[in-house]
């Protein structure tokens, strides 16, 4: 299956890394790029008008205009996007960031920095939902 | 065919193959050598036959010419013939003639041999003295043959008025047939018209050699010693002949061999070797025979016991005891077929006993549990058991308790967890590992592990899920483990490591060593007795770059102290002098300093009382400069010397900031840049190159850090994966300069608004993008997220500012986005600070 895939993050390094492992890991599909999270949202709506279904977000927590959480709940109120597994970027391990994730409904977390295999494995769960 | 035939036949064929080609050459090579050797040896002992003829002769016609003299009487010729022949054995016989007109007229005779003057002297007179002195003056030796006797005739004349001949017979068949070798070879003499007129193989008078040709006379004349070789068919058989040619009188000696005689022992060669061959092809098929039976045999022998293996029974006899492949091969075999044969009686012997062995193995495992269960409480291990109320359960192992050190009946996990739930979210954590919203694996690494008691114990806490058949977490098991001597060996190790460390680093650049560690020390001491030396933001400079370099140098317990102070003096609000903490701070860097001075003085030649270093120079750095004295005049004064070596000279401390520069790429992670020096022989006061190196470190951290990009983006970019940064330093008119450069990104103008609006140091308007360069030296400004040990504290580039000022001197910097950051240092040149060889002298 081709999945498409959102990446939202301000930083154009760690976004760029991102993009480079996914097509390493062999990601073929499109993959959108965004760099806040109200562009984020943008560029989704504006994909999913064109009839590109996107199968996964990865969006960074600390972002200007809409941080993750804040783009997540624009995700949960719309009844087209509220289902698509949603993985968030966190440069902090902290018990209450991952409260947070869990109350907010994110599908999965990663802490930065990730290594590609363990990208690899959180995207599989995140991807067949176990 | 059988394998036996076939080795045979291959043993037979290769062995009989080889010994005709051995022969084959060996018979060509005898034949060729053969020709060669007859040829050359005809010439040699052609041209040592030639001399032995020609001195002969020759010695004989001397003897002669010098008995010739004139006579008068019949007496006198009688004396004079016998005297001649008397001179020499090979004078057989005189006889002496008067010329008269065309007649002549024998006057005397002597001979040692009546039957030469009988036989010799008619066909003397008949052939020679009557038609005479023509014949004698063409040839002073002639040959005359005698009843089928050779003769040699010697004819001397004498001018005056009479004219005499001595006449003399030469036994030439001695000379020449102790030439002929055995008769291997054959000898004649020859004229130059080819009539033979000595043929030692007796063959007649008349022949002639048809072989001499003009070519071979032609040769023989441009090179008289040299004997002309070659083969030739003479007489009807092949023959090998040598020509020599005698210069007096002029004849030509030409020995022959006769190819057949020398060909005898090459036909007896090939006869012997013939043999050798039948009885070697004979012996050849007898080890044929005897090799196949050794090698077949074992075959034949393993191909019968396959088949009886191939029946299903085992017993087979194998009579096979050779090492070699053969019988490794049925050492295998038998050990193969044995593992075959106990294999099927194994199984036989499982089918047999499966139930008994089933309930065997039940009871040991039963044991091993109950073993396992009695060492879970005796080791500094302990096990408990919680559910999703977070109850700790009654399963808990003995050793929990103690190791815990309290009761855990009746308790639960946020009780015992209670002092690291610090931000009080313990509870909902944990309910939500227990709803698994997220792997257990990665949630459970945010549960505390670690447990710190007052006596310096340690406790780690491990988590295992366990789940029911519908893979429903339920329960979850800690382990818990007693670290306190670990951790305490742990801690020892790392210290006494980072000792060595700071040892090694110390003893490899002693000189910038000792001067950090005096100018920290002198610092701390003043800093304490009169506090006013720093403000607040200087203080917190101070201990950010004291926690740098003690990193550097690997001394632990500085930057640990370091590192809390700096901390303590982020939070603090007051002025620091009236803090009590601080003073501690600074009155523990200093004991922590003392230590580390007593713990090197003996490895550095530095008092720990008055720190003064002794003064070490190594041979190098004296050549240097005495060098550069001689060049400049001035070595008649020592105090020059002395005033020199308290300089450093800049190209020497350039493997320093090599070695400086790649530790620094590896703490941050980045591939160690390419560096380029470059400038002139510059000597800088010690002092204050230790205070401008100090400054170079914090500009090469700064162009590692921010300056050069990921080797990722730099590829991107089209740059090479790891930077480049070129450090050069010169002087013009009063000012040294020394510049860092890098190829980096420049400085990110966009982030560094950001932060100054965020500090509030500027209003939006007041920035200016043209002074961005300058908005650097700005107290705690960094575009950095993460502030990292290396630099991003926002401190660096200030307080590198303020030293350089200190010092007179000042930085700036230039950059251009995306291709790089150059920062140059100046420093004003006075008071003999800097030499230079050319300007100052």
């Amino acid at each position: 299956m081709e999945v498409n895939i959102l990446v939202a993050e301000d930083d154009a390094v760690t976004r760029e890394n991102i993009v480079n492992d996914l097509r390493e890991l062999g990601f073929s599909g499109e993959i959108v790029q965004a760099e806040d999270g109200k562009k984020a949202f943008m560029a989704l709506s504006e994909a999913h008008a064109k009839g590109l279904n996107i199968n996964l977000i990865i969006s960074d927590m600390v972002m200007p205009n809409a941080t993750g959480f804040e783009f997540l709940k624009l995700l949960k109120d719309n009844a087209s996007f509220k289902t698509i597994p949603f993985m968030m970027l966190t440069s902090r391990n902290d018990k209450e960031i991952i409260i947070q994730c869990a109350k907010a409904g994110v599908t999965s977390y990663m802490i930065k920095p990730w290594t590609k295999q363990g990208l690899a494995e959180k995207i599989s769960k995140c991807l067949t939902g176990k | 065919m059988s394998i036996k035939i076939k080795i045979l036949l291959a043993l037979v064929l290769t062995s009989t193959l080889g010994l005709g080609i051995s022969f084959y050459f060996l018979y060509k090579d005898q034949v060729h050598k053969n020709e060669i050797e007859i040829v050359s040896s005809t010439s040699a002992t052609g041209e040592a036959r030639s001399l032995k003829v020609e001195s002969s002769l020759s010695s004989v016609a001397g003897k002669i010419r010098n008995a010739v003299k004139q006579v008068e009487t019949a007496t006198e010729a009688e004396a004079l013939a016998r005297t001649t022949i008397d001179l020499s054995s090979t004078i057989l016989s005189a006889w002496v003639y008067k010329e008269n007109g065309q007649e002549t007229e024998k006057i005397a005779e002597a001979s040692k041999n009546q039957k030469y003057l009988d036989v010799v002297t008619p066909v003397l007179e008949e052939n020679l003295v009557k038609g005479g002195l023509e014949r004698a003056s063409a040839s002073p030796v002639d040959i005359l043959f005698v009843d089928g006797q050779p003769y040699g005739v010697h004819i001397s004349i004498l001018r005056g008025k009479a004219n005499y001949y001595l006449l003399n017979l030469l036994n030439l068949d001695d000379i020449l047939y102790s030439l002929t070798s055995e008769g291997l070879f054959r000898n004649y003499l020859v004229r130059p018209n080819g009539t033979i007129i000595y043929n030692s193989g007796k063959i007649g008078g008349q022949e002639s050699i048809n072989f001499l040709n003009e070519n071979v006379l032609k040769q023989l004349e441009s090179n008289p010693r040299a004997s002309y070789g070659k083969k030739v068919t003479f007489n009807g058989s092949e023959q090998i002949y040598s020509v020599t040619r005698i210069a007096s009188p002029l004849m030509y000696l030409v020995t022959v061999a006769d190819t057949e005689k020398y060909s005898q022992p090459l036909a007896l060669f090939l006869i012997k070797s013939g043999l050798v061959l039948l009885a070697t092809i004979c012996l050849a098929i007898i080890i044929a025979i005897l090799f196949s039976k050794k090698i077949s045999g074992p075959i034949s022998q393993l191909t019968e016991a396959t088949k009886v293996i191939a029946t299903g029974e085992f017993q087979f006899d194998l009579d096979i005891h050779s090492r070699d492949e053969v019988g490794i091969l049925a050492d295998n075999f038998r050990i193969m077929s044995d593992k075959i044969a106990q294999l099927l009686a194994d199984l036989r012997e499982y089918n047999d006993h499966l139930e008994d062995m089933v309930k065997q193995r039940t009871a040991e495992l039963r044991e091993a549990l109950d073993l396992n269960k009695t060492m879970m409480n005796s080791v500094s291990q302990g096990f408990l058991m919680f559910d999703r109320e977070l109850n700790v359960l009654p399963t808990y192992s003995k050793a929990a308790e103690s190791i815990l050190e309290r009761n855990l009946e009746n308790t639960t996990m946020l009780k015992l967890l209670e002092k690291e739930d610090k931000d009080g979210n313990l509870k909902d954590f944990l309910d939500l590992v227990f709803d698994e919203a997220f792997p257990f694996e990665d949630m459970i690494q945010e549960v505390p592990k670690n447990l710190s008691y007052e006596n310096d114990k340690h406790v780690e806490l491990e988590y295992f899920p366990v789940r029911d058949e519908e893979e429903k977490l339920n329960y979850v098991v800690s382990i818990a483990t007693d670290k306190t001597l670990e951790l305490k060996y742990r801690k020892e190790l790392e210290d006494s490591s980072a000792f060595v460390n700071m040892v090694l680093k110390a003893v490899k650049d002693r000189k910038r060593f000792v001067g950090f560690i005096t100018n920290t020390k002198e610092k701390l001491e003043h800093a304490r007795t009169n506090p006013e030396i720093f403000n607040n933001d200087e203080l917190f400079r101070f201990v950010h770059t004291l926690k740098g370099n003690s990193g550097i140098y690997h001394m632990k317990g500085v930057h640990e102290i370091c590192s809390e102070f700096e901390e303590h003096i982020k939070k603090l609000e007051g002025d620091w002098k009236e803090d009590m903490p601080c003073a501690d701070y600074v009155k523990g860097l200093l004991s922590e300093l003392r230590k580390t001075i007593e713990a090197t003085s003996d490895i550095l030649g530095v008092s720990p009382e008055t720190l003064e270093a002794d003064l070490v120079i190594s041979p190098d750095r004296l050549r240097t400069r005495l060098a550069f004295l001689k060049e400049s005049g001035k070595l008649s004064e020592l105090k020059e010397l002395e005033l020199l070596l308290s300089y450093a000279l800049m190209g020497e401390e350039v493997p320093k900031i090599e070695s400086m520069v790649s530790e620094v790429a590896q703490k941050v992670g980045k591939p160690a840049p390419q560096l380029r020096f470059d400038g002139p022989d510059v000597y800088m006061r010690e002092n204050q190159w230790l205070v401008i190196s100090e400054q170079l470190v914090h500009l090469i951290r700064n162009s590692l850090d921010h300056g050069i990009e990921s080797p990722a983006s730099r590829v991107e970019k089209g740059k090479p994966e790891a930077g480049r940064i070129s450090i050069t330093w010169g002087s013009q008119d009063d000012t040294f300069f020394l510049s860092v450069k890098d190829d980096g990104a420049g400085i990110n103008v966009e982030g560094l608004k950001k932060k100054l609006l965020e500090l509030g140091a500027l209003t939006e308007e007041e920035f200016d993008p043209d002074k961005a360069g300058e908005y650097l030296f700005f107290d705690r400004v960094t575009t950095k997220q993460e502030v990292s040990d290396i630099s991003g504290q926002g401190v660096g580039l200030a307080s590198v500012r303020s030293e350089i000022v200190k010092m007179g001197g000042d930085i700036y910097v230039a950059f251009k986005a995306g291709a790089g950051t150059a920062f140059t240092i100046t420093l004003p040149v006075k008071e003999g600070n800097i030499i230079r060889q050319d300007a100052q002298g």
